[in-house]
């Protein structure tokens, strides 16, 4: 039976304007430098421009530069060296384990991953039983030829693939592939416990047609394992004999759909995500956050510090006094009916309901929140968040009906609060958070009670309220939800690496070509070099520089240039046996301009040094790093031009969570550093009496330049848009579309031509867009950027 | 049950005698900062530690969760003056750190570590997610 979507495309991507086209990588429209995931839409923009006239640069340009990097993780697009690409050739991202996020629907889920390793190499899976598979050797769904065949030859025959990880009972695990066959109408498949039998009467038998269908099967883990065996075949206790034949199998994959099930991956629109030799855990694109009307795609969700939710249980809710919990009472923001109605029952003081109990370092401080919604009563909650005692406790309150934090009590006892909050998630659902510690004890039972009003104690007799998903973490905001089962459950942290490759550092283009340098490949003699301490003569065309004293051996060459002018010094050092490297001087004896001392190398390499000019005269000294008597290297090609200064610009922008901590790093936006001599990095700093400055920052060869501006104030989900430009002769920055004043005192651009970024280095937030121009935007031009 | 497949880990549990071990046992995944001077005159040069050695506890191809001290119930329920019930806890003995593997970089160095002092528990108090 035919596919009429796939028909449909088929037709659609056959028959496109000439000026469109579909890139089957990144399944996307691409037109004018547009990228599309819809026809619809790439057809709107086709008609509007037709009728309007093209425009040569795309959305993402600025003050007329297209930027060559792009990552809109908003809208899915991403380009690398002015091309669209994928995010995962975009961009590396690393976590090692599960994390949650919102989808669009405004359900909390798994973010896309796939637990079942060798998705696309059943080769690789083991056999049991007659039968045989051959890869890439069907047409599959999506018309690539990359579904395997498999050969069942036997009524036990089966293949199997081992998963480790963490499986809890009580997960609820979905095991899907596509499926057809000409030959068998059912195919028997199911998994197996890794190391307990628990797990081993699970499996299904589901009918195959002659089209591809999505065979799915969804079963809760019975007996917590490390690892599962994922069976394609006659699993061991299914009764059901395999029918012989061959069956193709395509995109095999298994996740993690309690909660509200997983989010899709946003590459493929679907469920899958290939694996290889390990599960995959991919990035969280896609975060919606609700704004009070409509959950907004907010971008990639991203978290670099590795948080632990300290509740054991984190849906179990007790009660003191004749307060009441009902477990599966309402839907949850996960979409599931298991909300725990939350009712205080009469007015009596000794009524509460108890937040699971933790155990905590003494003196660290923990944010602990929960999800809640008001069902009846003054819609007031009090949050008591204590230890042991009622001495030992903070009051604070809650207007549900207002979605507003009310009044903090006094610390009391051991006990402190330093922050609070309620953020609305939608659907009549908040999240609220406390940020406590307890500077002696080490187990802590908040509780909490529908209040009379604001600010005060009495119990609303009538109040009940729904209430979800309680966690306690070490640190000062709250993160991504964390459900755990039985145990504390730790979200590792994450990283999105950008490599070299991708990054556009700006190549230096020269001005007038006029070669500065007298000489600079020594065809027959050393004429316009002078040596000190050393012996200059011709080796094969190359300069030799010989020691004549023990130390300080170089030779020197002045030319003219143009105070505020930018060069470019060129040299091939074929390395002899002492370490080489070039100085750049201000005049025949004036002060170094570069110091090439950090950079000296005994290897063969060839030198690119950029520097502005600070006199009408500059030096170029070829150094032998010290050595004995009779010590050389050779030199050649050694020369100095003008060049256009390399500039580059970058735009950021997004939400971040963040508290004062004090330090100058409590956010790194972006972290693109060499060594400890020579990076770029946008800061905010909490240090001192600041509680958002951010620092634009550029190290050349040692010397710090910044721009600074008390931007942002703390709070979770603080929006950000910034913007910087960077070049040899300044550094600037911008805030939502105002400029600082740029600081000219650069002499130098890092040279960060083969350095990856860490972006998001230290992060707890969403990212919107992150752009770079290998150009200067101009001050006008990063107020638009950020803009 | 499918018996014959070597298992291949990517969760262990690994117990310290103390938080005082860590640097020594998993000095492997410790660094340290450095920094080098080069004297003007002689050219020698002298490398120095830059602050303390810190754990890098994520790469691409491994988490480690210090976990420290863990506490297990010791069976008795306290009621403070609220009249709330809560667990009484002791502490267990060691210093406690989870490492995932999600590449095989580390891999050797992680299975000698679990060779001396890996623990296998019967029902973790510390999974990842």
């Amino acid at each position: 039976m035919s596919n009429p979507t796939k028909i449909y495309n088929d037709y659609v991507r056959a028959n496109l304007p000439s000026t469109m086209t579909f890139d089957s990588t990144t399944v996307r429209y691409d037109i004018n430098n547009h990228s599309f995931f819809k026809f619809k839409k790439s057809n709107w923009y086709f008609k509007y421009i037709t009728k309007f006239g093209y425009a040569s640069l795309s959305a993402y340009a600025v003050n007329n530069f297209d930027p060559d990097l792009v990552f809109d993780f908003k809208q899915n697009y991403y380009r690398t060296g002015g091309t669209a690409t994928t995010l995962s050739s975009a961009v590396t991202h690393a976590r090692a384990g599960q994390a949650t996020m919102v989808d669009s629907d405004g359900l909390l889920k798994w973010a896309p991953h796939n637990l079942l390793t060798r998705s696309e190499e059943l080769n690789l899976w083991p056999q049991i039983g007659t039968g045989s598979v051959v890869v890439d050797n069907a047409v599959a769904p999506d018309g690539t030829t990359t579904a395997a065949t498999l050969t069942i030859g036997s009524t036990n025959f089966l293949r199997y693939i081992l998963s480790s990880g963490t499986y809890t009972a009580g997960d609820i695990i979905t095991y899907s592939f596509w499926a057809r066959s000409d030959t068998v109408t059912s195919i028997g498949f199911g998994i197996n416990g890794g190391a307990s039998t628990g797990n081993n009467a699970i499996y299904a038998n589901l009918a195959v047609t002659s089209t591809w269908n999505l065979v799915e099967f969804e079963f809760t883990i019975l007996e917590t394992d490390a690892s599962l065996y994922y069976i394609i075949g006659k699993q061991g206790d299914n009764p059901v004999n395999n029918q012989l034949g061959d069956i193709e199998i395509w995109h095999p994959h298994a996740y993690r759909s309690d909660l509200g099930g997983m989010v899709n991956n946003s590459a493929t629109g679907n469920s899958y995500v290939p694996t290889t030799s390990s599960a995959v855990y991919l990035p969280r694109v896609g975060h919606h956050i609700y704004n009070g009307d409509a959950w907004v795609n907010e971008g990639v969700l991203h978290e670099s510090e590795a948080r632990t939710n300290l509740v054991t249980e984190s849906n179990v809710f007790t009660v003191v006094g004749s307060s009441t919990v009902t477990a599966n009472s309402g839907v949850s923001p996960t979409g599931e009916t298991n909300a725990v109605l939350a009712d205080t029952v009469a007015s009596s003081n000794s009524n509460a309901i108890l937040l699971p109990t933790y155990n905590v370092t003494a003196g660290t401080s923990c944010t602990v929140s929960f999800y809640v919604k008001n069902v009846a009563g003054n819609g007031f909650l009090a949050f008591f968040f204590r230890s042991n005692s009622p001495t030992n406790q903070t009051k604070l309150w809650f207007n549900l009906n207002t979605g507003e934090k009310g009044t903090q009590g006094a610390n009391g006892g051991t006990t402190s609060v330093s922050d609070f909050g309620i953020t609305d998630v939608g659907n009549g659902w908040y999240r609220l958070f406390v940020v406590g510690a307890d500077s002696n004890q080490t187990i802590l039972n908040s509780f909490i009670f529908s209040a009379l009003s604001d600010n005060n104690s009495n119990r609303d007799g009538n109040g009940e309220v729904l209430i979800y998903g309680a966690q306690a973490e070490a640190g000062l905001t709250p993160s991504s939800y964390i459900p755990t089962s039985g145990s504390t459950v730790t979200r590792a942290a994450e990283t999105l690496t950008v490599p070299a490759a991708n990054l556009p550092y700006p190549t230096p283009v020269e001005t007038t070509g006029t070669e500065l340098v007298t000489n600079g490949t020594f065809d027959s003699n050393t004429n316009g070099w002078t040596g000190f301490n050393a012996t200059l003569s011709v080796d094969s065309n190359r300069l030799k520089v010989t020691n004549t004293a023990s130390f300080g051996q170089a030779i020197a060459q002045t030319f003219t240039t143009v105070s505020g002018k930018t060069y470019l010094v060129t040299g091939d050092l074929i390395a002899g046996n002492v370490d080489g490297y070039i100085n750049v001087n201000e005049g025949q004896y004036g002060s170094g301009i570069f110091n090439g001392t950090s950079d000296r190398t005994s290897t063969d390499t060839s030198f690119s040094i950029t520097f502005k000019a600070v006199s009408h005269i500059t030096k170029i000294t070829l150094v032998n790093f010290f050595g004995s008597i009779g010590d050389f290297n050779l030199w050649d090609n050694v020369s100095v031009k003008e060049i256009n200064p390399p500039d580059l610009s970058i735009q950021m922008d997004g939400r971040i969570s963040y508290a004062d901590t004090g330090s100058f790093g409590t956010v790194r936006l972006f972290d693109w550093t060499l060594d400890s001599n020579n990076g770029i990095i946008a800061n905010i700093t909490t240090e001192g009496s600041f509680d958002g400055q951010i620092y634009f920052t550029q190290e050349a060869a040692g010397v710090v330049d910044n721009v600074n501006s008390d931007a942002f104030n703390i709070g979770i989900n603080v929006p950000f848009n910034i913007a910087s430009r960077h070049g040899s002769g300044f550094i600037n920055g911008s805030i939502s579309g105002t400029a600082l004043t740029a600081n000219t005192t650069p002499s130098a651009l890092p040279d960060l031509s083969s350095t990856n970024l860490d972006l998001g280095k230290i992060f707890m937030g969403t990212i919107a867009q992150f752009r770079m121009w290998n150009e200067d935007l101009t001050d006008a031009g990063i107020e638009e950027a950020s803009t | 049950m499918i018996e014959e497949t070597e298992v291949i880990k990517t969760d262990f549990y690994l117990k310290l005698a103390s938080e005082a071990d860590m640097e020594t046992v998993l000095h492997d995944f410790y660094k340290q900062d450095t920094e080098t001077t080069v004297d003007e005159e002689t050219g020698e040069e002298t490398t120095t530690n830059v602050g303390d050695p810190y754990l890098v506890s994520n790469t691409s191809d491994y988490a480690i969760d210090v976990v420290g001290t863990l506490h297990e119930p010791t069976g008795n329920t306290l009621t403070d003056e609220d009249g709330m019930e809560y667990p009484e806890m002791q502490a267990m003995t060691g210093w406690h750190v989870n490492i995932r593997l999600t590449g095989d970089a580390m891999r050797d160095t992680v299975e000698t570590l679990d060779t001396s002092h890996g623990v296998t528990p019967e029902a973790p108090m510390r999974v990842w997610l």
